[in-house]
């Protein structure tokens, strides 16, 4: 009994500890998004405060003018570049020659088109209305844009 | 010693050889049982999600793709694209009740929040809603109601104030629990969604209710005839939704399958081992009156062990890992259901007893060439094997 009762300890405790990795691994690499998505920030935009970090993929960009459209990533893997739904489109002023409406510079590289970023700012109120202040904007979890 | 006992002493006779092997079934299984739970566990959730529309009938801008129909059900937002024009138009048709639903959304504590403008009183009908607390709100008032799992997220009581796009509005009632995406829902009466979002009376979707349901297909024809809309009924809904669904299970289950296949080279693997190693013991046994048969029984059976051991494990670890893993999966938009409604991730008991069943007959069968193998072994080979 004894010689069998050990090597069932010895597959438990192996299960256990591959069952443990495996359930670690699967929150590690597929947790729940911290970041939001383009849609249910644009829905109303207002609703946020403080710095948040928005998730979405680049549908237009023009590095001469600094302008940057990004939207939703599942928008985009199902209708591409051209949304569904086209109030979720979130467009940005980052130049990184001159000055945004607001003022702000920027250092670093603009994304290219359908790179998937992460833009980290703030909804500020001015006189042409609501806008992203934008602190950073990532890719693959390194800056690519950061305000000067 | 009786076959039973000379089983287990081969089976745990090498033990790490034994846990190996064991693990490679127990993770093949596991992913079977996972995928099989979510698959499940998706296709219970659609149904009963599509029932609770309680229409017949959905009326769709044209070209929506499964993914958008994915969202009636869902209750996600949608564009706002029926123009009010053809909203019009739509319930001129006789013989029906018509839904309309504006999806958009918000934010509380910076979390997203999805927004549903409805007709109040109509749809707490239609869909059979029980008001747990508060009242249904007024059409015209800025007022909410909220489900309950939404409710009890925020500690949203009625008379709590919530702003939406601005607008302070008030919680005038909360829906009883309901098991389905309503239950994360702030819904607001629809003629003040489409001021405070500003959508000049487009609609998400509409949800058509036929009075006599025999005629489902003529009323169909009737809204195709009348506006430039998408009709589908539910059941085409549920087939285009499940469709997808489908694609994506089978495409689990043939890596589940994968998983299983690989433990079964696994154990042929091993059993080739164990005859090698035993070649003595079997030579012993030959030389002591076994038969063939008994030889090739005794192998067949050490790998029909390791499928049932570890297809036991694979079980017990398979439900508790569906568990853990289904919310981080239901991060996906297909896959939300799973997230946000209670599902029971545990598949139905005769799959289980399948699942094992199967887990044995693929040890055995990887079993047959290592236990022929070591039936045909002669005495001699055997014994005089250094």
């Amino acid at each position: 009994m004894k010689r069998i009762l050990r090597p069932m300890r010895l597959t438990v405790a192996a299960v256990a500890v591959v069952a443990a990795a495996v359930i670690a691994g699967c929150g590690a690499q597929s947790g729940p998004a911290s970041s939001l998505a383009v849609n249910a920030v644009m829905a109303d935009p207002a609703a946020y405060s403080g710095q948040i970090a928005i998730e979405g993929v680049v549908q237009d960009v023009d590095p001469a003018s600094g302008s940057l459209a990004v939207i939703d990533t599942t928008e985009y893997a199902t209708c591409g570049l051209t949304p569904c739904n086209t109030a979720g489109i979130l467009r940005l002023a980052v130049p990184t020659s001159g000055q945004a409406p607001n003022g702000a510079t920027y250092t670093g590289t603009m994304p290219a088109l359908e790179d998937v970023v992460v833009v980290v700012g703030e909804f500020k109120t001015a006189e042409q209305g609501l806008y992203l202040d934008v602190a950073r904007i990532e890719k693959g979890g390194s800056p690519l844009l950061t305000k000067r | 010693m009786n076959d039973f006992r000379l089983i287990m002493r081969n089976l745990f006779g090498s033990r790490s050889r034994f846990a190996l092997t064991l693990v490679g079934i127990t993770l093949g299984i596991t992913a079977l049982v996972v995928m099989i739970s979510l698959g499940t566990g998706l296709r219970t959730q659609i149904d009963k999600q599509a029932s609770d529309l309680g229409a017949n009938l959905v009326v769709t801008p044209k070209g929506w793709c499964a993914y958008e129909q994915v969202k009636v059900l869902s209750g996600n937002q949608l564009p706002d694209a029926i123009p009010p024009e053809e909203l019009v138009k739509i319930e001129a048709v006789e013989g029906i009740e018509t839904l309309p639903y504006l999806t958009v959304g918000s934010a509380i504590e910076n979390e997203p929040v999805p927004v549903t403008g409805i007709l109040m009183a109509d749809t707490v009908e239609m869909k059979r809603w029980s008001v747990e607390k508060g009242d249904v709100p007024t059409d015209g008032t800025p007022t909410i109601l909220a489900g309950s799992s939404i409710a009890e997220s925020f500690d949203l009581a009625p008379g709590d104030p919530v702003t939406l796009r601005g607008v302070e509005f008030t919680v005038a009632g909360l829906i009883a629990e309901t098991g389905t995406r309503d239950d994360a829902v702030l819904f607001i009466p629809l003629d003040v969604a489409h001021e405070v979002y500003e959508t000049d009376g487009r609609v998400s979707f509409v949800a058509i209710k036929v009075d006599d349901v025999s005629k489902v297909d003529l009323a169909a024809q009737r809204i195709s005839d009348a506006a430039n809309v998408a009709v589908v009924s539910d059941k085409q809904l549920l087939a285009s939704v499940l469709s997808v669904v489908d694609s994506v299970g089978t495409t689990l289950r043939i890596i589940a399958a994968v998983a299983i296949l690989t433990a079964a080279f696994g154990i042929v693997n091993t059993m080739l081992m164990a005859t090698f190693e035993r070649r003595r013991d079997i030579g012993i046994l030959k030389s002591i009156g076994s038969s063939n048969a008994r030889i090739f029984r005794l192998f067949l059976f050490e790998a029909g062990a390791y499928g049932f051991i570890g297809g036991v494990v694979g079980l017990i670890v398979g439900v508790i890992a569906s568990r853990l893993i289904t919310p981080y999966i239901a991060s996906n938009e297909f896959t939300a259901f799973v997230g946000s409604a209670t599902v029971d991730a545990i598949p139905p008991f005769s799959q289980m007893g399948l699942i094992l069943l199967g887990s044995v007959v693929v040890a055995a069968v990887a079993g047959v060439y290592p236990a022929m193998r070591a039936a045909r072994l002669t005495p001699v080979e055997a014994i005089s094997y250094e």
